[in-house]
């Protein structure tokens, strides 16, 4: 592959892993504007291991375990309160984690911070298919049933049994452990951490993969994030003119499509559809 | 020293009061948080600066930018209030930030990337008072920014456009069977929302003298900051909240480091939505919150 | 018989304005009872009340000798105790059979249950269950159809199915058959007759005095939140203060009611958040 490709490909598979860990929350009606903080967590824990000698793998799921137990810890208090709030304890929760790794000497600070090992776009490509495996897998159990009810109608689900708070709860850490995921990828593809690169930009966007890809369908924001990725790069046009189609077609298909790309009366009619029972 | 401080602080402090509270309405009042009120703050402030260096007047230019902003605030509305109704309330708030980013990169396009100065007329006028340096800019717009938030508190509490906004925040759907105009009201309090964001950015350019098209998403963050601090949905609480979080920045870069406000800022918003996520004024005062 | 549902001087106030006034009511297990009586008399507010949406002012609920008030909304179908919503609450991105399915979340258990994908070996005597109810109730060839966009008729059919998968001991139906044309109503009341279990307990909001008439073993009427006659279902539902209360009469009591302002469901949806 080019040099260019294997950018292309790795900036891909990074998006996707963010964009689920948007999409988590989001299948049962919470926004988590935080993914770039959760992100950094992954990034900077892993480096700092992988530079003390952990190997890459096991440092890579100390980033996710790091990010897992932040997710835990912004969401047990925040979700008392969830909607609006969750979103702006979360956004306010990423920038303090960008602004302290701005501050940290031992971190690089505004300097940056050189990661040791590197990590191909293969091996990048396959931790993906797992967080993707993963994500299918948890939709298509009785858990992935109770997130698109509390998403449907919160209220109404508690009167079945089902302990929202909880499903929230675990929602949002299993999506930050996706975020810590990413973050990692991101630091042992690129080498190269900077605390300014995790800001509400980075959030906003895995959010939109998710969202207009679609929540109704795990495959949602793989499709999002495809889509989202790969047609400005094929469009080659200037980085603003990119950005400025990037808005037009946010607000045309929240128009047209404001469920997102995929849904599941989508995939109903087609052919060859696939069958719960 | 420290009383110099404070006084920038609270100077500052009034331009974060008009982005709160342009968050805090549409929040209070369609439980949304509109993203493109970043967007409509750099559209104020870019335009009215394009039209100072043109050479036309300072009170053209505020206007004309006002105009910018209230008419692409009512385009927003179209495409998103919309869907509020809707359960999935999402949908608007990703519509607000593609015209963020619309808006953001149309500027880089026509303006440039770069921070440009602002032309104001007035320049860094100063007095002294005691031992106090005054911008004479900062202080006009401090008051301005006063004067319409008493303003916007008057329509909101007193007349029929803000009875009919409470009632909308109450249920839209018994509003509009009680025969209040829910399309003309909210189409009024985008208006309203819009209005505040753009003078905000104008005021932006005549206190600081800079402009660019990224000068929106920092303030916005430090106005939502200061609405939640106040109270969501509560107008003297987005005054107060600005106040203070405007306050405690500028002490922070002046004892501590220029580095740590976010950590400040930010940290300061995240504790209290964890320990007090009604604010101090308390959010119920346009109204109960909802789903 | 002891009863299994005994309501002891259920008070109910929304700021000064009482909506259940000092009710008792019990109901004798395995019992289908009615509850009829005007638009705003209170049942709909008796289920919320049942199933954990609202907190009774004063008074105490007993089911099988327990007091219940104290049980929070997500425990209450631990209890035994299964409904059904008079404007349909069905969760509009997932299927006719996930959303019956739903109803069955109580009975599951453990986490590694949860854990199990929906149509796989684990899952295939709930899947059956779920299936079995939806054939009796004559869904069969909706399963996967999503719920949003069906009929009306369809959608109260899945409601009742959601509920009775639960397994309650205790079973609120909130108008089943209203919105119903004819045909469909007697359908439904020869489906109710055949697939409620004998050992539930049913209570049944209905307006159709035919409905509550062949389907009850006793009724209870109410009217601005108190009881007015309560016996089998004939007498009941020709009592003449029921009567009066559906025709209307122009009578004192009615011309100083303040007129409510919000109705359940829309309070039920303004609550959302304050859980
Ligand atoms: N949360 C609430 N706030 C105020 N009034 C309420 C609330 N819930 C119910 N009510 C009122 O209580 C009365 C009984 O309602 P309901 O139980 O729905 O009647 P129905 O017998 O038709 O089901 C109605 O007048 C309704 O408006
Ligand atoms: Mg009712």
């Amino acid at each position: 592959m080019s040099g260019y490709a294997t950018q292309i490909a790795a900036i891909l598979i990074i998006n996707v892993v963010a964009a689920y860990a948007a999409y988590m929350p989001l299948a049962c009606g919470q926004l988590n504007l935080g993914i770039a903080g959760f992100m950094a967590i992954g990034a900077y824990t892993s480096a700092v291991l992988n530079g003390h000698g952990v190997p890459l793998g096991l440092s890579i799921l100390g980033g996710a375990c790091a990010s897992t137990i932040a997710g835990l810890a912004v969401s047990i208090p925040v979700l008392r309160a969830r909607g609006i709030y969750l979103t702006i304890a979360t956004l306010a929760f990423s920038e303090v984690v960008a602004a302290v790794l701005l501050n940290v000497n031992a971190l690089g600070g505004a300097s940056g911070f050189v990661v040791n090992d590197h990590m191909s776009v293969a091996p990048m490509a396959a931790v993906m298919v797992l967080v993707l495996a993963a994500v299918v897998w948890l939709s298509s159990t009785r858990f992935g049933l109770c997130m698109t009810a509390v998403r449907n109608d919160g209220r109404g689900t508690a009167v079945f049994g089902v302990k929202v708070r909880r499903v929230e709860i675990a929602a949002l850490t299993i999506g930050a452990g996706f975020a810590g995921v990413a973050g990692a990828l991101y630091a042992h593809h690129f080498n190269y951490l900077e605390a300014q690169h995790f800001n509400v930009l980075l959030s906003t966007y895995a959010v939109l993969y998710a969202l207009l890809g679609g929540l109704q369908t795990p495959v949602g924001p793989l499709i999002g994030a495809l889509v989202f990725t790969l047609v400005p790069e094929f469009l080659r046009s200037t980085d603003q003119w990119r950005y400025v189609g990037f808005g037009v077609c946010i607000i045309l298909l929240m128009l047209l499509r404001p469920e997102g790309l995929l849904t599941r009366r989508l995939i109903h009619d087609l052919p060859f559809r696939r069958r719960l029972a | 020293m420290l009383a110099q401080q404070l006084v920038n602080g609270l100077l500052l402090g009034g331009i974060y009061a008009l982005v709160a509270l342009a968050f805090s309405l549409t929040i209070g009042i369609l439980n949304f948080l509109n993203f493109s009120i970043p967007a409509l703050f750099m559209l104020g402030g870019i335009v009215s600066c394009a039209m100072l260096s043109k050479g036309y007047g300072i009170g053209l230019s505020v206007a004309v930018a006002l105009a910018v902003t209230g008419g692409a605030s009512l385009i927003i509305e179209r495409f998103t209030f919309r869907w509020l109704k809707n359960s999935d309330s999402h949908i608007p708030l990703v519509s607000s930030l593609g015209f963020l980013i619309l808006f953001e990169n149309l500027v880089v396009i026509y303006f440039g990337s770069d921070a440009v100065g602002y032309p104001s007329p007035f320049g860094g006028a100063s007095i002294r008072v005691a031992k106090l340096l005054l911008s004479l800019p900062q202080l006009a717009s401090f008051a301005i920014s006063l004067a319409l938030i008493v303003t916007c508190y008057v329509v909101v509490t007193r007349t029929k456009l803000g009875r009919g906004l409470r009632s909308i925040a109450e249920s839209s759907v018994i509003s509009e069977m009680l025969g209040v105009d829910v399309g003309r009201t909210v189409s009024g309090m985008y208006l309203i929302s819009g209005l505040l964001a753009g003078m905000g950015g104008a005021l932006f350019g005549i206190s600081y003298l800079q402009v660019s098209w990224d000068m929106g998403s920092e303030v916005a963050l430090k106005g939502i900051s200061a609405m939640v601090l106040g109270g969501m949905g509560n107008i003297w609480g987005a005054l107060l909240g600005a106040m203070i979080i405007a306050g405690v920045e500028v002490l922070t870069i002046s004892y501590v480091s220029s580095e740590a406000v976010n950590v400040v800022v930010y940290g300061l918003l995240l504790l209290l939505i964890l320990v007090m996520p009604n604010g101090l004024l308390g959010d119920r005062a346009i109204l109960v919150e909802r789903m | 018989m002891k009863p299994l549902l005994f309501l002891h001087g259920i008070t109910l106030t929304f700021g000064g304005l009482s909506v259940i006034d000092n009710l008792d009511i019990q109901v004798r297990k395995g019992s289908r009872c009615g509850l009829i009586g005007p638009n705003g008399a209170g049942k709909t507010t008796i289920f919320n009340l049942l199933s954990g949406v609202y907190r009774a002012t004063a008074g105490e609920i007993l089911l099988d000798d327990e007091p219940i008030d104290d049980v929070p909304l997500d425990r209450r179908i631990d209890l035994g105790i299964g409904r059904t919503f008079q404007n349909l609450r069905l969760m509009k991105h997932l299927t006719v059979l996930e959303n019956i399915m739903l109803g069955q979340h109580r009975l599951v258990g453990s986490w590694a249950r949860i854990l199990a994908p929906l149509g796989g070996r684990w899952n295939r005597a709930w899947r059956d269950e779920a299936m079995e109810v939806a054939e009796t109730l004559g869904l069969r060839d909706d399963v996967d159809r999503l719920a949003q966009g069906l009929s009306y008729g369809v959608q109260k059919r899945i409601e009742i199915a959601r509920a009775l998968v639960g397994r309650p001991r205790l079973l609120l139906l909130d108008e089943p058959a209203a919105g119903l044309n004819s045909s469909e109503r007697e359908e439904l009341v020869t489906v109710l007759a055949s697939s409620l279990p004998r050992d539930t307990t049913v209570l049944i909001v209905e307006h159709d005095t035919g409905f509550v008439r062949t389907l009850c073993d006793h009724t209870v009427a109410l009217n601005f939140g108190r009881k007015i006659a309560e016996g089998d279902p004939a007498s009941v539902c020709g009592h003449p203060l029921v009567v009066e209360a559906y025709l209307g009469k122009d009578e004192p009591i009615y011309r100083n009611r303040p007129q409510p302002a919000l109705s359940n469901e829309a309070a039920f949806q303004r609550n959302d958040n304050a859980a």
